[in-house]
């Protein structure tokens, strides 16, 4: 075999000896420092970027009107503003500080002007001084201007960030009847102030990172310092710099770039794009992630109550949000078991239904030629494939076409004599309860589980159900979210924290922050009865 | 700076003050010598569910042979003895913190010269422990294998039945104790209810005749009826090795908890079956349980029978109480073998003792001479009983082991913690 080996070697080496010689050039512009002079520096800007780079725009220009002071600003067509490079940076260089130097005794020098502009006439809020040229890449590429000065080894960065971008719009994926309508967007700019604007906490802190070999995609931590532990958000920076990609295009990379177990079925990081539920859990103590270019926002440590909680809980009067927790648990337990249980019973266990529903149930199922696992596999597969296709389909016929191939097909699967009645309302049951769990990966995995539960329960009746259940229980002891176990506050149990697992306790009760992320300041301020000491009104 | 910040940030301080006591799920190790800690809860879940097993199927024959109507009494008798041979092994894990049984006997019974004596001496000990509780794993599973096969699944053959649970307790092995006791402590719940809600709701056949009058038997058969009960309690000897890796502080209470759960269940389900059939009708009942539930009306619960759901939910506490049997023998193997990286022999011991548990689980030829062996299994547990007194007697007597504080500097920490 050492003949057929040997090509694929030489290849690879040629591969990486061309990859190097590419990177080494781009180094060596990249490396370089800000040079005094200015076509040097333009020349530099397009070495980098590329000579023909179609979206580059160098735009030369006089400061003050005076032929001594030639300047340029560089910044890429359609990611900046066009009106404040009009407005702020020519207008105000070019005109408005013609008076420059009315005073003959102190000449401006070309040393002068750099200070000069960065202090007169940049009237421009946020900018930054660059001394290398891999800085003031970085600053053009995400939307600024780049002016670069003749005579000066620095140049600016001024902001002037104004691509088109989404406004911000009510959550598609999350949608809740009571709680702000706001979600957020593909714009890291916005999603921040977004946090920022409702949580108007000191202690909010927001950490930049950037990765991406290429994409050089923005990501930022959100934290509250005094609330969040210490030990989670060293594990969540460790693991975010640690990552080593070269595009990253949605945070669906960095979540399977930082979770715990990329084996698992489960999610061990929620995503959501309600700014509501994000404020919640920096609350709680959790690290927010938010990734530049996407409007899911993650966050760590999530647990196994991800399944069934939505912020909604907490809107509604405590009796009312309990039910509804309930109720979704409720769904997720008929969206993994209705169909296995179906294949049990009727195989296996048809002493344990009532005579009169057995007699419906065998007359249903007279006609079906299959056993019951068949059927059901078929019924499954054939509803997983419609739910597929109506994501796809078109805006408007989508709803149109779910519900004929659903009515219709079912309707007729079941007057064919291929499936039974009841069969049918299993399945319309089975996909129905996994939507009403408000984390769709969470209900993802649900569905996934599905399956193999129904070969179990098809081979083995409720015993095989039943040890499947054990062995996914114990694949969820063993797994954990950044040091947190998934089945906490469960267990390891903690009592306090059991008032808002399954239950949802008043607001009044909660006057601690759960314990399960460890917070390092674990006390919510609680109000006081308003109603006052018992006193009679 | 507003005096709101300021309170804010005192909090923050105190609060990083009093973080080690403030949380259990925080589980930093306690004890430099332990890699993690089982919270006080945990423990008491892991002795529970490892005490109820299948043996709750047939539990009320056993119990009601000798004890006759008393047989209620005689279960909550055997409760209290277990009670303090628990107590005693809390003890004793209490004087050797971070260290199993399997390390510290052999400290305990040799001589400080050499340790190869007191391991030697220890081994035999060791081993015995080892193979009662593979024995007691392969009866658990030989027993409800049965009771499947004639209450779920008549017409699967018995081997498919315990291969598929022997491979599903092979994904139990391969995880870390942590991950154990986290799984026992979630099915604790479903451990604990069934059994509780079948003997309530079934006590609308009882009949006052069946318990009265209570004490017909002398004490001396009672008593035998007492050591007889006290079989169903075996499992928790487990926890001579596991008790190293508990939180200080509340354990005799969290083994009280362990060891009260199992008796109260097994009080209801005796009193429930012998009040419902009378001991003589009993003693033709091959599983008790299961036709009490058959005997009780559950017509309001949708399900017509329920004894077929309720096996199938009981794989639940066999497999809790056969997986944490099967943990410990591959753990204390480990621990035995002189090897560093225990962790990946208890793995490889385990799945060699898999075909060896096989054969042992079909060793019995029929149900009647499985009752039998689970017998001898009993008279073996009574022996494992008393070693336990044994060595914590040996540690008083030579003053070994450091974690037991005298009595006046317990006295002086009492006052210390008392503000």
């Amino acid at each position: 075999m050492p003949n057929y080996r040997k090509p694929k070697q030489m290849k690879e080496l040629r591969k990486e000896k061309v990859l190097k010689e590419n990177e080494e050039k781009k180094l060596e512009l990249i490396e370089e420092k800000i040079s005094s002079d200015l076509e040097t520096n333009i020349k530099m800007t397009k070495g980098i970027l590329g000579e023909k780079t179609g979206d580059l725009v160098v735009r030369r220009f006089h400061i003050g009107a005076d032929e001594n002071f030639p300047a340029a600003a560089v910044f890429i067509d359609g990611l900046a503003g066009k009106d404040i490079i009009d407005d702020f940076i020519l207008k105000a260089n070019m005109i408005e500080n013609r008076g420059m130097k009315m005073d003959p005794n102190e000449p401006v020098t070309k040393q002068d002007l750099f200070k000069i502009v960065k202090q007169y006439s940049l009237t421009i809020n946020e900018i930054g001084e660059a001394e290398e040229m891999r800085k003031i890449i970085r600053h053009i590429l995400s939307g600024d201007t780049a002016i670069f000065i003749d005579g000066s080894e620095k140049a600016f960065g001024a902001n002037t960030k104004g691509w088109e971008h989404r406004p911000v719009q009510e959550p598609k994926a999350e949608s809740v009847i009571r709680g702000p309508r706001e979600g957020f967007t593909e714009t890291l700019r916005v999603n921040t102030a977004l946090i920022r604007t409702r949580l108007k906490d000191p202690d909010l802190r927001i950490k930049h990172f950037a990765s991406g070999e290429r994409t050089n995609t923005n990501i930022a931590v959100a934290f509250i310092e005094g609330v969040c532990e210490d030990y989670l958000l060293k594990e969540v920076e460790r693991r975010i710099e640690s990552i080593e990609i070269d595009g990253i295009i949605g945070s669906g990379y960095v979540e399977q770039l930082i979770e715990d177990s990329h084996w698992s079925p489960f999610p061990t990081v929620q995503y959501t794009e309600r700014s509501d539920k994000v404020i919640g859990n920096l609350l709680e103590g959790r690290v927010v992630i938010l990734v530049d270019g996407t409007p899911f926002v993650l966050i760590a440590p999530s647990v196994l109550s991800q399944f069934y909680q939505s912020p909604e809980d907490y809107y509604e009067r405590f009796w009312v949000a309990t039910f509804i927790r309930l109720i979704r648990l409720l769904s997720l337990f008929v969206a993994l078991l209705a169909p296995s249980l179906y294949i049990a019973f009727t195989a296996f266990h048809p002493e344990m239904i009532p005579s009169e529903l057995i007699i419906a149930i065998a007359a249903g199922r007279a006609t079906v030629p299959f056993p019951s696992v068949v059927e059901a596999f078929i019924m499954e597969i054939s509803i997983e494939i419609l739910r597929e296709a109506s994501v796809r389909l078109p805006g408007l016929i989508g709803p149109t076409i779910g519900i004929v191939g659903a009515l219709v097909i079912g309707q007729a699967a079941v007057q064919a004599g291929l499936v039974s009645p009841l069969m049918v309302i299993i399945v319309s049951l089975t996909t129905i309860g996994s939507f009403a769990s408000p984390s769709y990966s969470a209900a993802t995995s649900i569905r996934l589980l599905r399956f193999p539960m129904m070969i179990m329960a098809g081979t083995f009746g409720l015993y095989g159900i039943m040890l499947f259940w054990l062995v996914i229980i114990l694949h969820l002891c063993t797994l954990k979210s950044f040091g947190v176990p998934y089945v906490a506050p469960l267990s390891p149990s903690h009592f306090t924290d059991l008032k808002d697992v399954i239950f949802r306790a008043p607001v009044q009760w909660m006057s601690r922050r759960p314990l399960t992320v460890t917070p390092e300041d674990d006390v919510r301020e609680v109000t006081k009865n308003p109603k006052g000491g018992g006193g009679h009104h | 700076m507003t005096f709101a910040r300021l309170r804010k940030i005192r909090k923050v301080v105190e609060a990083i003050t009093n973080r080690n006591k403030k949380s259990q799920i925080n589980q930093e190790p306690k004890d430099p010598s332990t890699k993690f800690v089982i919270t006080s809860r945990e423990s008491s879940a892991l002795i529970t569910s490892t005490i109820i097993g299948a043996g709750v199927l047939t539990l009320p024959r056993p119990a009601s042979e000798i004890a006759h109507q008393s047989a209620w009494l005689a279960t909550l008798c055997g409760g209290i003895v277990i009670f303090f041979v628990m107590w005693a092994i809390t003890k004793l894990g209490l004087r050797f913190p971070g260290k199993t049984f399997v390390e510290y006997t052999g400290d305990l019974i040799g001589i400080k010269r050499s340790e190869t004596v007191g391991k030697l001496v220890a081994l035999p000990i060791l081993l015995f422990f080892i193979l009662m509780w593979l024995g007691m794993m392969v009866a658990a599973i030989r027993l409800f294998g049965e009771a499947i096969v004639s209450a779920v699944l008549p017409e699967t053959p018995l081997e498919v039945i315990v291969g598929i649970f022997l491979l599903a307790l092979l994904a139990l092995l391969i995880v870390e104790l942590e991950v154990i006791v986290r799984f026992n402590e979630i099915l604790l719940p479903v451990i604990i209810l069934p059994v509780t809600f079948v003997s309530v709701l079934s006590l609308q056949n009882a009949e006052l005749t069946n318990i009265f009058p209570m004490f017909k038997i002398d004490l001396f058969t009672f008593l035998k009826g007492v050591v007889s009960q006290m079989f169903a309690y075996q499992g928790f000897t487990i926890m001579l090795l596991f008790m190293a890796y508990v939180q200080r502080g509340k354990n005799v209470g969290a083994s009280t908890i362990g060891i009260a759960l199992p008796t109260f269940n097994y009080i209801l389900i005796v009193f429930a079956t012998v009040a419902v059939f009378g001991f003589e009708e009993l003693q033709h009942l091959t599983w008790p349980t299961l036709e009490l539930m058959k005997s009780t009306d559950f017509s309001f619960f949708i399900l017509e029978r329920i004894e077929s759901a309720f096996v199938a939910i009981w794989v639940v506490a066999v497999y809790t109480t056969a997986g944490n049997l099967f943990y410990a023998v591959c753990f204390a193997f480990a621990q035995i073998l002189p090897t560093k990286k225990e962790d990946t022999a208890r793995k490889w011991i385990g799945v060699c003792l898999l075909p060896v548990a096989f054969w042992l689980v079909f060793l019995p030829e029929n149900v009647y001479q499985l009752f039998q062996w689970s017998k001898y299994i009993g008279y073996a547990g009574l022996v494992a009983f008393a070693i336990p007194f044994v060595l914590l007697l040996l540690a008083v007597i030579r003053k070994q082991g450091k974690g037991a504080p005298r009595r006046h500097e317990k006295k002086r920490q009492k006052n210390h913690s008392s503000p």
